[in-house]
């Protein structure tokens, strides 16, 4: 017992030491405040998506908080990979310290409404973000149009390719944005491709070597492959992810534009990456609980839903794309 | 008493509520032990019951590998059951820890009577779980909202809304049979001393295959839990709790050598686990570094008890003669 004091010390100092604090927040209140607390929950810290959410809340907490005389602190947390009863956890976590309002990009629809009704009926507003959990008591969602964003990809490679066999490599089974990205994939190919035929579905579980391995070995296996859809660009994340693809005989299209898929842009190995409004997850999350938060209306379609707009990135506008990254995330490595 | 492990884990654990209680009483002014303690238990409770089968896993020297796979297997044989074919709560419930059990038996056949290293085994059969619970329903998830059917709720309730209560049934109906029953006996001299276990007449395959087989129910009853808490059932819910489980029965004071450990050891390293996870958000530590205070701390909480406990490092500093 008598180490108590001194693990109570360490504990406090390693708290204050990592949290940026700024002292107690207290409890929630309504209206205008000199001072906010928001949190960021990605759906895992070890998706490079989610930096970009991170660096934006923080961008856009400044530049509001610079513009309205008020401070804004944001917390970013999460599990470190896919684990949907820790996502949970955080979040009610969260709501029981106080933040002023919590946007999540949720794991698992399901497991995560008990959380956000869990936190809402503390009086902590919650919106979503990337991934809805639209059963829930989420006052808004911001993110892609994940139908539009299959189709979308979809229609791309339909123009590249005009026939033969296409494979779509997905991330893990149960999420709703990615499952609403294969159907919108697939309904526009069976509608205005029918000679297309979509043979599998892959899904990778999030994880980046399994993604790249899963192109390798099926291209292996089936040399016919006429074109890949990747609902989201893990694959593109490793190097040399495409290096058994022959891009004139196989297309590729993929979700998301970061700095790491670039160069298949540039060997011509991939045609098209279609960019997420990823700089939106973070700013619009803040600015969306701030006026939450103030009892001001926020704009958003039928059932809350706010879309993020899709880019398409391909050869030819790469340069533009990469000016406007660098000036939204500098701080991207 | 006060020199055992558990008590050790035990007293790690009471000085995280407290710091807990102190760090939400200075940043938000809330008492953590009145408002979110009931949460907490409920959230330890899943990796806490498939420790208790670990634990006698541990005990008689070998490890399940394929705790996680198992629990998600059993989940869907009984979502499946009960969403898809409309089998009643109870049935669906039981046929979930069936398929858990024989999980488990199929480990300790190919422990105890095929003489397979645990490791090796139990790797195999997480990949071969993991690949039938995603053929059960196409890698789709099932929602289970059981919550809604007054049958179902007879037949679910306690592990969907109390499984601290299973926890305890559970933890103390175990700890009695490897206290006080032959059963339990024969595990701890099979961890111990397996040679001496054979020329003492004991038939360590039979045995073994029982122990898994007791696992593999409680990582059943973990993956059911799941399952009806969060009222959904997905491929990638046990990944990760393989792990989970080892760590809280190794924080607990099971001994990996065979031979040491108890059940209340076992769920009191569960409980520290959450805890610890718990403190550190309180505490507010950053997410992109709370993995290393994470870490850091199971270390450090394991390193008192082993000072409390006159261990390694307490002879390090020791100025005793050697």
């Amino acid at each position: 017992m008598k180490r108590i004091p001194l693990l109570l010390a360490l504990a406090f100092g390693l708290g204050c030491d990592g949290g940026g604090l700024t002292g107690p927040v207290g409890e929630i209140k309504k209206g205008p405040q000199k001072k906010y607390r928001f949190a960021v929950v990605p759906k895992m810290l070890n998706n490079k998506v989610f930096k970009c959410a991170k660096i934006s809340a923080e961008a856009a907490a400044r530049e509001i908080g610079r513009k309205e005389g008020v401070e804004i602190e944001i917390v970013f947390q999460g599990p470190p990979e896919s684990n949907p009863a820790r996502q949970a956890s955080v979040v009610e976590s969260l709501a029981g310290q106080g933040v002023h309002g919590i946007s999540v990009s949720v794991d698992d629809a399901n497991v995560l409404q008990t959380a956000i009704d869990a936190a809402t009926a503390k009086g902590v507003p919650v919106i979503t973000f990337d991934s809805d959990s639209p059963a829930s008591k989420r006052k808004y969602f911001f993110g892609t149009n994940d139908l539009e964003c299959g189709e979308r990809l979809a229609k791309h490679l339909g123009k590249l390719v005009q026939k033969g066999k296409v494979v779509i490599q997905s991330g893990t089974t149960g999420a709703p944005n990615l499952q609403m990205r294969v159907k919108g994939a697939k309904d526009y190919l069976a509608k205005h491709h029918p000679e297309i035929a979509v043979v599998d579905v892959l899904y990778c579980n999030d994880d980046v070597k399994k993604a790249v391995d899963q192109i390798g070995q099926y291209m292996s296996a089936h040399s016919d492959i006429a074109g890949w859809i990747l609902v989201g660009g893990w694959a593109l994340f490793g190097a040399d992810a495409l290096k058994s693809i022959d891009p004139a005989k196989t297309k590729v299209v993929s979700c998301d534009a970061l700095p790491e898929e670039w160069p298949y842009l540039e060997s011509g190995k991939c045609q098209m990456l279609l960019a997420q409004d990823l700089w939106g997850w973070g700013a619009q999350s803040v600015r969306i609980l701030k006026d939450l938060v103030d009892g001001k209306p926020v704009e958003a379609g039928p059932g809350g839903v706010i879309n993020g707009g899709l880019e398409e990135v391909t050869a030819e506008n790469l340069a533009d794309f990469k000016k406007k990254w660098a000036e939204q995330f500098p701080e991207y490595k | 008493m006060l020199r055992t492990r558990e008590f050790g884990a035990f007293v790690v654990l009471v000085a995280m509520l407290l710091l807990c209680e102190a760090g939400s009483q200075f940043y938000n002014q809330k008492s953590f032990l009145g408002n979110e303690l009931g949460r907490v238990l409920k959230d330890f409770s899943i990796v806490a019951i498939a420790a208790i089968g670990a634990c006698a896993v541990i005990v008689s020297g070998g490890v399940d590998l394929s705790a996680g796979s198992t629990m998600t297997l059993s989940a869907y044989a009984m979502a499946f059951l009960f969403v898809n074919k409309g089998v009643p709560a109870p049935v669906a419930l039981g046929a979930g820890l069936a398929t858990g059990t024989l999980v488990g038996l199929a480990n300790g056949l190919l422990v105890g009577g095929a003489k397979l290293p645990p490791f090796i085994a139990t790797l195999g059969m997480l990949s071969i779980a993991r690949g039938l619970a995603f053929w059960v329903n196409d890698g789709d998830n099932i929602t289970v909202a059981w919550r809604s059917s007054a049958d179902a709720f007879a037949g679910f309730w306690l592990l969907g809304d109390y499984p601290m209560v299973a926890v305890l049934v559970l933890g103390i109906l175990a700890s009695v049979v490897m206290a006080r029953f032959r059963w339990g006996r024969y595990v701890y001299a099979v961890g111990g001393n397996e040679e001496a276990a054979r020329f003492a007449g004991l038939r360590i395959g039979a045995i073994k295959a029982g122990i898994y087989a007791a696992a593999g129910l409680f990582s059943a009853l973990a993956g059911c839990t799941y399952s009806l808490k969060y009222g959904t059932t997905m491929v990638t819910m046990g990944n990760g709790y393989e792990l989970q489980i080892i760590a809280a029965c190794a924080i607990g004071g099971v001994s990996f050598s065979g031979g040491q450990g108890t059940v209340a050891g076992s769920v009191i390293g569960a409980a520290i686990l959450q805890t610890l996870y718990e403190l550190l958000l309180q505490l507010r530590v950053p997410g992109d570094r709370i993995e290393i205070f994470y870490g850091a701390a199971i270390l450090l909480a394991v390193g008192i008890d082993q000072v409390r406990r006159g261990g390694l490092p307490a002879r390090w500093f020791s100025r005793s003669a050697t």
